[in-house]
């Protein structure tokens, strides 16, 4: 259930993240910016449970705080001047709702691509891309893999060289040399690895035309289902964000576009939009609860 | 292969302090050849910060309000052909040395004798409004319909304030948001922008320059010490300086 999530077809899987990663760099809105932030990381939520939950508060908080404080220590633009740096620029209230759309925004994004990194695994990649452009296939799939496989490889030097006898280094002159070296053996045997994995899809005929590839994919009634709803939503709130309902200005005054029913509207579109695998995940948890009592 | 790894990285290593503390101790030496020399007529080549200050006391020391008007025009006659000399590649509008190193705030009264003196002080971005066009939506109502957006004020002076300090005094003490930057390398500050409106805003020639008693001053405002009786108008150009008057920039 986890490694496909959803069960979805990879096509709604990239439809989807497209469109609510798009939606989230595009829009600056702020309740555009709190949707995207609360979809993304509830999403990933359900889909890691407490390590989704750590990772929010141990990395994203401190990042959010970080980059909110970040941006008003360099730009000094803004009508409301709160009061002055020690530098001698003034700090202004702009700035700050600035860094913070700023920080809200960045952290949206990663949610976003934390949940892309548990959702989409390379065999979809492989799926889409895989006979209509094999090499950029191939390469999406071994790119993907690339940061988790080092992570993975450097357990298991470290591992390995524990075991040979080598004890935990004392001094940070050691350390380092032990870190050199273990980096050293990582990254050669994750270039060997890549050029192993190219040559061997390459010896299977990989991307030759006329040839099939497997997947388990299959488009169904539910994934047509999933395309319109998505489609529906997502048309709903690019033409809302066309239309300039969600046009929000930070500088030099702070300035929203005004408040709306059509905006209201749209801003429900994109609410469902963001809240669309959760409420999927949640309807299926219940099926199942419900199936469970029957028995 | 491990030494010879560990030899390599110690070598980076090495190799990235140095260029680090080049870069750190880059800032506070004396100015790049290369670059035009912006310091004013009392620090022609690399002003440390004591020599500047035995220059700010001699001529507090030596100028006597009576002869202000001959040290003044003395002062100025030095630019011009500085002016000629740079060229007009050294012009970017409004290049104004050291904000850092406050001149000594000596209260005025110490002098019993000595009246205080006063500077007038105007800030207008007047020519953005022939070219609203440029400008852009948002930073339309920011222009004041006669683009003053300092009228003209007199103000008394505390010894020793620099044109930049007479700027930053009233546009704090007036609320105007005013935004500068500091280059170590020129041993100056700049002015971005006064009142939101910055440079490059209104086209890419445009920011803003400083006139003293008519006259640009072919350096930056921090080492422009004032005197009594200047008008210091700030002025936003769109042109590199041609559509205010800047006439001295273009040979």
């Amino acid at each position: 259930m986890r490694g496909g999530a959803l069960g979805f077809h990879p096509a709604i899987n990239l439809v989807y993240f497209a469109l609510v990663l798009g939606f989230t760099m595009f829009f600056l809105h702020p309740a555009c910016l709190a949707v995207s932030l609360l979809g993304g990381w509830s999403f990933a939520l359900c889909l890691r449970g407490r390590r989704a939950l750590r990772l929010a508060l141990r990395g994203m908080l401190p990042l959010l705080v970080f980059t909110a404080v970040l941006n008003p220590a360099f730009n000094h633009a803004g009508m409301t001047v709160l009061t002055y740096l020690p530098s001698g620029n003034p700090l202004t209230l702009e700035s700050v709702y600035y860094g913070l759309a700023a920080a809200a925004l960045l952290c949206g994004a990663l949610g976003w691509f934390y949940c892309i990194n548990c959702v989409m695994t390379s065999d979809q990649f492989v799926c889409l891309f895989g006979r209509a452009f094999p090499a950029l296939g191939l390469m999406l799939s071994m790119a993907l893999h690339l940061v988790p496989g080092l992570f993975e490889r450097l357990r298991q030097v470290s591992a390995a060289r524990r075991h040979l006898g080598r004890p935990r280094a004392k001094g940070i002159l050691a350390q380092m040399r032990e870190g050199v070296k273990v980096c050293s053996i990582v990254v050669t045997w994750s270039l060997e690895g890549a050029i192993e994995t190219a040559d061997a899809m390459k010896g299977r005929g990989y991307g030759l035309p006329g040839r099939t590839s497997f997947s388990l994919y299959r488009f169904t009634r539910r994934d047509g289902t999933a395309l319109a709803v998505l489609a529906l939503l997502g048309g709903v709130v690019a033409a809302a964000g066309w239309r300039g309902a969600f046009d929000w200005r930070y500088f030099p005054a702070v300035q929203g576009g005004g408040a709306s029913l059509y905006q209201a509207g749209a801003l429900l579109a994109y609410f469902c939009l963001s809240l669309l695998p959760v409420l999927v995940l949640a309807r299926e948890g219940w099926i199942w609860h419900r199936l469970q009592w029957r028995t | 292969m491990s030494r010879g790894a560990w030899n390599g990285g110690l070598a980076a290593l090495a190799a990235v302090l140095v260029l680090s503390a080049a870069f750190f101790l880059g800032g506070a030496a004396p100015a790049n050849p290369q670059e035009p020399n912006q310091s004013g007529p009392n620090q022609t080549s690399s002003a440390s910060v004591p020599e500047q200050e035995k220059d700010i006391a001699s001529l507090s020391a030596f100028v006597t309000p009576e002869d202000t008007a001959g040290t003044a025009t003395a002062a100025f006659e030095q630019e011009p052909s500085a002016a000629r000399e740079q060229g007009p590649a050294a012009q970017t509008p409004a290049v104004q040395p050291d904000a850092q190193e406050q001149p000594s705030l000596v209260p005025p009264d110490s002098e019993p004798e000595a009246k205080a003196w006063q500077c007038t002080l105007s800030i207008s971005c007047a020519t953005i409004l022939d070219n609203l066009d440029a400008l852009p939506e948002e930073k339309k109502d920011l222009v004041p319909s006669d683009g003053l957006l300092l009228a003209p004020v007199t103000v008394d002076l505390t010894e020793g304030e620099s044109v930049f300090d007479l700027l930053r005094r009233l546009t704090r003490d007036q609320g105007i948001h005013m935004e500068f930057s500091n280059t170590p390398v020129y041993n100056s500050a700049y002015i971005e922008g006064i009142g939101n409106l910055y440079e490059f805003d209104c086209g890419s020639l445009s920011g803003w320059v400083y006139r003293v008693n008519g006259t640009f001053p072919n350096y930056g405002c921090s080492s422009f010490q004032l005197r009594d009786g200047d008008v210091v108008e700030w002025l936003y150009s769109c042109d590199l300086g041609k559509d205010v008057g800047g006439s001295n920039f273009w040979p």
